[in-house]
């Protein structure tokens, strides 16, 4: 029975009476097979649903009273939703507006233009599939399982936040490129991207100035963000007391060192390699290097550095150059190898 | 014209470009360029003491063996 207004003098008859009793324990319905807009007069009943599509109950400002109530429910194969027209239309965060089969709730009003749905147990959550996962974005949402050994991954860019994706993986290198040191004082690799693991090999390279060294940068950043602890062996060609060990840590530099080309003029160079991980993160990049020098001169020494060390610019690396500190280049080349 | 120079291989495109150094960079290359000439001037000089010595312990009546095991 729909809500009954009485005002002074009013008469309420048996009928009503009875009407209003039976009214808490077998609400009138209006069944509804397309899609319909709520009037002041369905306070207190049930709206029924009943359409092989998808249909909604509009809900607008003005027709009702804070404190009326009424129950919407969806027996028709199409899926209602309520709709928000004038009137606003709240929720539970988790809940939803759209009542599937046999689905139901209440639609309590707060004041005049605003209402409160309170979906009804039936909720039936997104998922369909085998391996779904309940997500949520702006609403409840599955998110299908991803291929055999992949792991859930968190990433922002997506709707949910989530997604499946390699993650603890064998590394798989492969060549993505290579400098040739033949000339200039700066060789370059770039355009690398997506990358997360550098393995660079330094193959023979010499500038044309004896005591220059070889460094290397990365995203040509030459501000002060590299640093190393480093161990080195110096060797005469013959026995010498000169031979010795020595150890120590640098900070604040503004490239990597590689070696020292002791000789010059392509007599003395310096081989090695330098791995460089985290390359496709913004956090540190941490860098592995041992190299040494051939010496073609009885006065110099061979040299090999072992050092450990980091870059810690924030950019994602797109580029790797290998440097002269003086001179220019004239022997060798290196290899970029990649892995994501 | 300085030859210093940078040469970059674009692994995207597979283009080969070069760009000159900047004045700044010239300028750091350079000064490495002299701390070089000043450590391989007292190195020279070093060995030139070195061998000098050398001889003199020759001259002194030493012999090879001898002179290694000080």
């Amino acid at each position: 029975m729909a809500k009954q207004t009485f005002t002074t003098g009013s008469v309420l008859t048996a009928t009503q009476m009875n009407n209003l009793q039976a009214n808490d324990y077998n609400w009138t319905v209006s069944q509804k097979t397309a899609s319909y807009v709520l009037v002041a007069a369905d306070a207190g009943t049930r709206i029924e649903m009943n359409a092989a599509g998808a249909t909604t109950v509009t809900v607008n400002t003005g027709l009702f009273s804070a404190g009326d109530t009424l129950f919407i429910q969806n027996i028709g194969a199409g899926a209602c939703t309520v709709t928000a027209g004038t009137a606003t239309v709240n929720k539970a965060t988790a809940g939803s507006l759209t009542l599937s089969q046999y689905q139901g709730g209440t639609l309590y009003f707060v004041s005049a233009s605003s209402a409160v749905f309170f979906a009804d147990a039936g909720y039936t959550p997104p998922l369909t599939t085998k391996g779904d996962l309940f997500t949520y974005s702006t609403d409840n949402t599955r998110l299908p399982v991803g291929t055999n050994g992949q792991a859930l991954l968190a990433d922002s860019t997506t709707a949910t936040g989530l997604k499946w994706g390699s993650a603890g993986s064998t590394p798989s290198y492969s060549l993505i490129g290579t400098g040739t040191t033949t000339s200039g004082s700066t060789v370059t690799v770039s355009g690398i991207s997506g990358i997360n693991n550098l393995m660079v090999i330094f193959r023979a390279i010499s500038t044309d100035t004896a005591g220059s060294t070889i460094t290397f940068r990365l995203n040509s950043d030459s501000s002060t963000l590299y640093g190393r602890g480093y161990t080195g062996v110096y060797l005469e060609p013959t026995y010498s007391p000169n031979s010795q060990i020595d150890s120590g840590n640098v900070t604040g530099q503004n490239s990597y060192l590689i070696g020292t080309v002791t000789s010059g003029a392509a007599a003395g160079t310096v081989s090695g390699y330098a791995q460089i991980a985290g390359c496709n993160s913004t956090g540190i990049k941490m860098i592995n290097v041992l190299a040494g020098n051939t010496a073609a001169s009885g006065w110099t020494s061979n040299t090999m550095r072992i050092s450990g060390g980091t870059y810690t610019g924030t950019s994602t690396i797109s580029s790797i150059s290998v440097i002269a500190g003086s001179g220019t280049f004239d022997a060798g080349s290196f290899d970029v190898y990649g892995s994501i | 014209m300085s030859e210093y120079k940078e040469i970059i291989f674009n692994i995207q495109d597979g283009t080969i470009t070069e760009r000159p150094y900047t004045a700044e960079e010239i300028a750091e290359v350079e000064i490495a360029t002299k701390k070089l000439a000043v450590e391989a001037a007292e190195m020279e000089k070093k060995a030139v003491l070195k061998k000098a010595a050398h001889q003199k312990l020759l001259d002194l009546g030493l012999t090879e063996e001898e002179i290694a095991a000080l």
